[in-house]
């Protein structure tokens, strides 16, 4: 072991390759390298990069309002003096990377940090020591952990594996409850299908289920095809705001669907994206002629589509008619999805007693008014 | 040949069918430029692009990563889907490409090279935007490992400090997000603001009556789907009128989930959202019950049992005293009673950082770029119009000193400065 003399230098000890290499390997340091990321130092970098400070950080540096330990890599340096590392600083290489080595050296000193300085350039350095190298390029995957050299006697685990996962700029955010956005048009029984507006242009998917009933619950959406004299439509102007009340809505709408139902055929419930009116639609249909109650419609029509949500302003409107029905909602305190899942839920036992057949026909007869049924729907010519 | 490499783009999107309304490809590669084949989808690139590999694909475009020769850096390229499909479109990506041109902050993830290989303004068919490839994001990085106290404090500064920026250009990110914190192997963040929700952005700022267009994108925004576990209460609630502080309460849930090492509200549904938060937060108090429009929206949370908030100190005790002070203060219900990100910025929690006049805000001609319609938009009718000031806003970036900016990202001024 050299002996060292007391440091004699403002900016710290100056060191050779030699020493560099020798202290790296048998004392607990940590490596400050200030060079900058210039075209001649950016893939020699590559080998030889313990610490790259962001510039904002460097900024905080050189304006002193920053204490160096705070930076997260150099969290070592609060530890007592006794177990502190020591520093190893590689000066840049230009003007601004020299005030960033002072001011370095400044926040060291002031804090009574042990620290020496690399006085040959690092090319020396690692063409003498090409073990370095490898050293270094070890630590280059290994982020956050920068502070942990293979030298250091306590022996610290490096973090396991590579940072460097290229899923940012993901176009597609990933669902993180886990559930599939259902395909429209989503079938909620079998002449009940819930769609968007592009289900509700489709000619061919409308012919695919015998849909011959369109609710449009749109203010601007088309009825695309009401020229077809096959095709009736129930035009419903809302927007999904909390500026429209659905439930004047709900017996016309329910004797809308019950009509396609009767006559074989398809009832398609769209608005524009499928997920807010047209679901509270469909919740309220079910409600009416399962006379089930909202936490059972909610979670028939959850099942097919996960991604269903009706605002809150629409749920109010639907809890009201639930109530309305006179449906036992046992709900006193808790929220749909909050609620204990029901076993017997009302309209899974009907699908089952249903094999490939229509669901039962509800015991209460509709209660939608023939003359406003016959004003808001579309005639036959 | 040019209807057979139509048919062939088109049938490389499964399930979508798009019509062919502008020009054929060029044929001939442009000097200057080369040709790759990744993944069915043809990229013609400046020379200075190589080595590249697939990273994802959305509803508007397809991204890649590519090395940029001279550096060696990593870059993330966007290369549009059909941007001259109609004119909704030609004008989602004029504004999109206007909006990151006029955005530049350190913490803010932005635009670096913009580029096509046609050769005029009438053949525009192709166009690219290329960014600094970040290492990773918040939400990879809390999957692999816990985070220190200091490097939490680095990284909210600098989301905040981003924020601070994003908001005084007058605009609310709203989707904020740990896999829209794009984080490199320094510890450097930037908030990145995604594609989709940019011309959201761009859209409801400009209160242009886009109808198709602009209600698409509003239920994608208000909370239905994709990730909502960040997402502010009012949002859910639908509020006619977002303030900046949802962000803030983005950013507090995310700070929670970097001290507890888990999401703080992960809600199955968007009424389980609300109960989470609730069963954390508390029950509103009256005057929150006032600002809620609807009376039916009302009655419905209302049914709940009254909750006393909960006491952070016990739900978070590996968090700091300060930490702790910030989080309250973030994760306030009512988003008049919420700390602004000004403030935040000052908090005890962030004083390692904090300095405000390294804290910079956009400036005025940032701003009246971003507010301001100019004539010949205002005048745009046809595609055509269009492909002009695509052209134009194409060429005004590839003229300015931002271009491939970050080659030299060495800070040279001697005083912080506006922006």
């Amino acid at each position: 072991m050299t002996t060292h003399l007391p440091s004699t230098s403002q900016n710290g000890e100056e060191i050779s390759a030699e020493q560099f290499n020798r202290i790296f390997h048998e004392r607990n340091v940590i490596v400050l390298d200030c060079r900058s990321n210039g075209d001649s130092v950016k893939r020699a970098n590559r080998f030889f990069c313990s610490l790259r400070l962001p510039a904002l950080l460097q900024r905080r540096l050189m304006g002193g309002s920053m204490r160096l330990s705070t930076v997260p890599d150099l969290k070592d340096l609060n530890n007592s003096p006794d177990q502190c590392p020591e520093v190893l600083l590689i000066p840049g290489d230009s003007e601004q990377d020299e005030q960033l080595s002072a001011a370095l050296a400044r926040n060291l000193k002031s804090n009574h940090y042990r620290h020496f300085v690399l006085g040959e350039p690092v090319k020396t350095l690692l063409s003498q020591f090409p073990t370095l190298r490898d050293a270094a390029d070890e630590n280059w995957n290994t982020t956050f952990q920068m502070n942990s050299m293979p030298g250091q006697a306590s022996g610290q685990q490096a973090s396991s594996g590579p940072l460097l996962n290229l899923n940012q700029l993901r176009l597609e955010g990933e669902d993180q409850g886990g559930k599939q956005r259902a395909e429209f048009p989503v079938k909620l029984t079998n002449f009940l299908y819930l769609g968007n507006a592009e289900t509700a242009k489709n000619r061919d998917v409308l012919k695919k289920y015998s849909i011959s009933h369109v609710i449009n619950v749109t203010s601007n959406l088309p009825n695309t095809f009401e020229e077809d004299p096959n095709m009736r439509y129930l035009r419903i102007s809302a927007d999904d705001n909390a500026s429209h009340n659905l439930t004047k809505f709900f017996p016309e709408a329910i004797s809308f669907i019950d009509d396609a139902r009767r006559n074989d055929s398809a009832c398609l419930v769209h608005c524009l994206a499928g997920i807010s009116r047209s679901v509270t639609i469909c919740l309220a249909y079910l409600m009416k002629t399962e006379m089930c109650t909202l936490d059972s419609a909610y979670e028939w029509v959850q099942k097919r589509n996960a991604s269903i949500a009706p605002n809150f302003h629409f749920m109010g409107q639907l809890t009201d008619y639930e109530k309305m029905l006179g449906l036992n909602s046992n709900r006193v305190g808790t929220y749909p999805s909050s609620a204990p899942r029901s076993p017997s839920c009302a309209i899974e036992a009907a699908a089952v007693s249903q094999v490939g057949g229509l669901l039962t026909p509800p015991p209460t007869s509709c209660s939608a008014s023939p003359q406003s049924s016959n004003h808001s729907a579309k005639s036959f010519h | 040949m040019g209807m057979s490499a139509t048919m062939g783009d088109s049938a490389s999107i499964p399930g979508v069918f798009f019509a062919d309304f502008g020009p054929a490809p060029p044929e001939i590669t442009p000097e200057g430029y080369h040709e790759v084949e990744l993944n069915k989808t043809k990229w013609v690139l400046p020379q200075w692009y190589n080595s590249l590999k697939p990273l994802g694909e959305g509803a508007y475009g397809v991204v890649c990563t590519a090395e940029y020769e001279p550096t060696g850096d990593r870059v993330a390229i966007k290369k549009f889907f059909r941007p001259f499909q109609s004119t909704i479109h030609a004008k989602r990506t004029y504004r999109e490409l206007k909006l990151l041109r006029t955005l530049q902050h350190d913490n803010v993830l932005e635009m670096i090279d913009v580029f096509t290989p046609d050769p005029d303004a009438s053949s525009l068919n192709n166009v690219y935007f290329v960014s600094v490839l970040m290492g990773s994001d918040l939400q990879n990085i809390m999957k692999i490992q816990r985070l220190t106290d200091e490097q939490i404090q680095l990284l909210i500064y600098q989301v905040l400090r981003g924020l601070k920026y994003i908001h005084s250009a007058g605009i609310i990110h709203r989707d904020l997000k740990p896999s829209n914190i794009a984080v490199n192997e320094r510890c450097e963040v930037k908030v990145f603001l995604s594609f989709s929700q940019l011309s959201f952005l761009i859209l409801s700022f400009f209160k242009i009556l886009d109808f198709g267009l602009a209600r698409a994108q509003d239920a994608e925004m208000t909370g239905y789907v994709a990730t909502r576990w960040y997402r502010a209460p009012e949002i859910m609630l639908n509020w006619m009128h977002y303030t900046q502080t949802v962000d803030v309460w983005s950013v507090g849930c995310i700070l929670a989930e970097l001290v507890s090492g888990r999401p703080l509200f992960p809600g199955d549904d968007h009424i389980d959202q609300l109960t989470k938060i609730m069963s954390v937060v508390g029950t509103p108090k009256e005057e929150f019950w006032s600002k809620i429009q609807s009376e039916e929206a009302r009655n419905y949370i209302k049914n709940r049992s009254p909750i006393i908030r909960q006491d952070f100190v016990t739900l978070f005790p590996m968090a700091s005293p300060y930490a702790l002070e910030l989080l309250e203060m973030m994760l306030i219900l009512d988003p008049d009673r919420r700390i602004s990100v000004s403030s935040a910025l000052r908090h005890d929690y962030l004083r390692e950082y904090s300095v405000p006049n390294d804290e910079p805000v956009a400036m005025d001609t940032v701003i009246n770029s971003i507010v301001t319609i100019d004539p010949a938009e205002e005048r745009a009718t046809t595609l055509s119009d269009w492909r002009e000031l695509i052209w134009n806003e194409i060429r005004l970036f590839q003229n300015s000193a931002r271009r491939l900016s970050f080659v030299s990202c060495t800070d040279t001024e001697e005083e912080p400065m506006k922006i």
